[in-house]
């Protein structure tokens, strides 16, 4: 495999440093409203998944937005562009807590916490969105890595006004 | 329980103009004293108010808590199996005896001085009731029988749940509540058994009734909501309807896959109407196959005061109203398919939940929609909206461009209220 190589032979400060830089490059996209970048984080069988804490813990389905493919990713950003009405926006993204779990030769487990605040360019007040854990499954690609999947578990079940933008 | 008897709204304090069109004074989004008026006369009044699925709570012990208007109430299944509704306030100090959203208990102790009930709120443990060392206790008055949770009297139609807090006669059975098309309607949507798929939760920040009035508007639907139009998969001009109950205060929206006028003209020039420029790179998010075979591929059942029902595609959940003050309120969403889905039924459910939903492609605007409105009449209290398209009657339409369901709402919310028109 060309690029980042085998992943359990990378030493721990590497595989860190590789997941910390994807997981920085992600919401920096996000935060400066490169929408239309966010499927290329993922790899071309890559999933994305924003559920609540609530349903999580009952282990129930529903989701407040679940893309399968990038296609439907890039369907999202379309519609968002194009469709979609809402007052101008800013996420902001703090991840913390990052924890490296398990390694195969092309994949590794990470997850962290993290704290979004909306701005809207209305009014000026940020307030905290959503707060939550991440479980995300990264995977080498010749672009070094990205998310085979990535499942955004927020403690706050409620929304306030719309949600917009992923997490 | 009977609902207090309260003042009528003072015809001095609300102006409401008796024009041939619909003119809803702004006021009614913004008076706290009307939000307090609509607790008494709506949610404590005679009607029922939506307050869960049999579904949520399907054993015996089984809870859940909730609010009926901004009242907190728990829904619970006894030992019998039998659904019961009471205030959650314990009847020593007013503390809230149920602290968890949903769970199993046949007891339900108040943390304050552990005062116990039963999952039918009858009051049956009360610490220290006879003292310590012959000190202190209740006066010989107590009376254990006399204090409970307050109950609701509960009814339940095709497995969701209503209350109200009027007596016996005070309100009609169930089913003349709903009338003969809202029943058709909860006929057809829960006539398999259902599964529960999970909840989600949107603030808005706007009075309560703005939705009511979202929820009964087809003329919105394909001039805010793009998605479709969008991605060529829609025309303004697609056929469907809407019915009302005899009272005017459910509204029933519907509309019809794959039939639709060609009327070109009707929507030459309109800016949201982009005939399509995209194509989806996905469209398995459409892919479903119909649950039902009339045709009928949306439907929007909004059920004064405080549910609405929805099909949409194969998306089926129900959106309980939770006013929470007179700017504010809460809408929880309970998604569901059937026991007997298949799990390629069960996928498109969960697909189509993108669609709608507080981040849904189609429907995110409402909240937005809402909001909008709250922001922008904060001070006119007696201007009025300017309501319609259809006519002033509110008569059932086979159109989607018009507003006559929402002229039919505010009609039975003034009576209901208690509210004349003035004479101009």
């Amino acid at each position: 495999m060309a690029g980042i190589g085998k992943l359990n032979k990378l030493s721990a400060l590497e595989i860190y440093y590789q997941a910390t830089q994807l997981m920085q490059a992600y919401c920096a996209c996000i935060d400066e409203d490169r929408l239309e970048e966010w499927p290329d984080f993922f790899a071309v069988d890559g999933s994305y998944e924003l559920v609540t804490r609530e349903n999580a813990d009952r282990s129930l389905p529903a989701h407040a937005m679940r893309c399968e493919t990038p296609g439907m990713m890039r369907d999202r950003v379309v519609s968002l562009r194009h469709a979609n009405v809402y007052a101008k926006q800013y996420f902001n993204h703090i991840v913390t807590n990052v924890l490296i779990g398990e390694r195969t030769d092309s994949t590794v487990s990470i997850s962290t916490n993290y704290m979004v605040t909306r701005t809207l360019a209305v009014d000026g007040d940020p307030i905290v969105f959503s707060v939550g854990r991440t479980r995300d499954v990264l995977v080498a690609s010749d672009q070094g890595l990205r998310f085979k999947s990535r499942r955004v578990i927020a403690d706050n079940d409620r929304i306030h006004t719309l949600l917009v933008l992923p997490i | 329980m009977n609902a207090p008897m309260k003042p009528e709204i003072d015809q001095g304090q609300i102006n409401w103009p008796a024009s041939e069109e619909m003119q809803v004074p702004y006021q009614v989004f913004t008076d706290p004293r009307i939000f307090d008026q609509e607790q008494e006369q709506i949610f404590r009044g005679p009607h029922w108010s939506f307050v869960g699925l049999e579904a949520e709570i399907p054993e015996p012990k089984d809870f859940k808590s909730t609010y009926l208007g901004d009242t907190p109430v728990v829904v619970t299944r006894d030992r019998e199996g039998v659904v019961r509704a009471w205030v959650n306030r314990c009847a020593h100090r007013g503390a809230m005896v149920c602290r968890d959203r949903r769970g199993k208990a046949d007891a339900f102790t108040c943390v304050y001085h552990q005062w116990s009930y039963d999952a039918q709120g009858n009051l049956t443990g009360v610490p220290f009731r006879r003292g310590v060392n012959g000190q202190g206790g209740m006066p010989a008055s107590f009376d254990m029988k006399a204090l409970k949770l307050p109950p609701l009297r509960v009814a339940i139609y095709r497995g969701l749940i209503f209350a109200t807090f009027a007596a016996e006669g005070e309100v009609e059975s169930i089913e003349d509540y709903l009338g003969a098309d809202v029943c058709g309607m909860l006929d057809r949507l829960f006539s398999r058994p259902v599964e529960l798929l999970g909840d989600e939760r949107q603030v808005m920040h706007g009075n309560w009734k703005l939705y009511s009035e979202n929820t009964r508007d087809a003329y919105h639907g394909s001039l805010l909501h793009l998605f479709h139009a969008t991605f060529g998969l829609y025309r303004s001009t697609q056929k469907g309807g809407c019915k009302m109950d005899q009272q005017g205060r459910h509204s029933l929206l519907t509309a019809t896959k794959g039939e639709e006028t060609k009327d070109k003209s009707a929507t030459k020039g309109l800016r949201t109407y982009q005939e399509g420029q995209f194509a989806l790179e996905d469209p398995s998010l459409l892919a479903g196959t119909p649950d039902f075979d009339d045709g009928i591929s949306l439907v929007i059942l909004a059920i004064f005061p405080n549910l609405v029902v929805q099909q949409i595609a194969n998306s089926l959940a129900v959106r309980h109203i939770h006013p929470r003050s007179v700017k504010e309120m809460e809408l929880v969403w309970t998604y569901f398919g059937y026991k007997d889905d298949s799990p390629a039924a069960r996928e498109s459910r969960l697909k189509q939940m993108n669609l709608v939903g507080p981040g849904g492609l189609i429907s995110m605007e409402d909240g937005e929609a809402v909001e909008l409105v709250q922001q922008a009449i904060a001070r006119d209290g007696d201007a009025t909206s300017y309501i319609a398209m259809g006519g002033r009657k509110g008569e059932a339409q086979d159109n989607l461009v018009n507003e006559a369901p929402i002229v039919s709402y505010w009609d039975y919310y003034k009576r209901a209220m208690h509210i004349s028109s003035t004479e101009s």
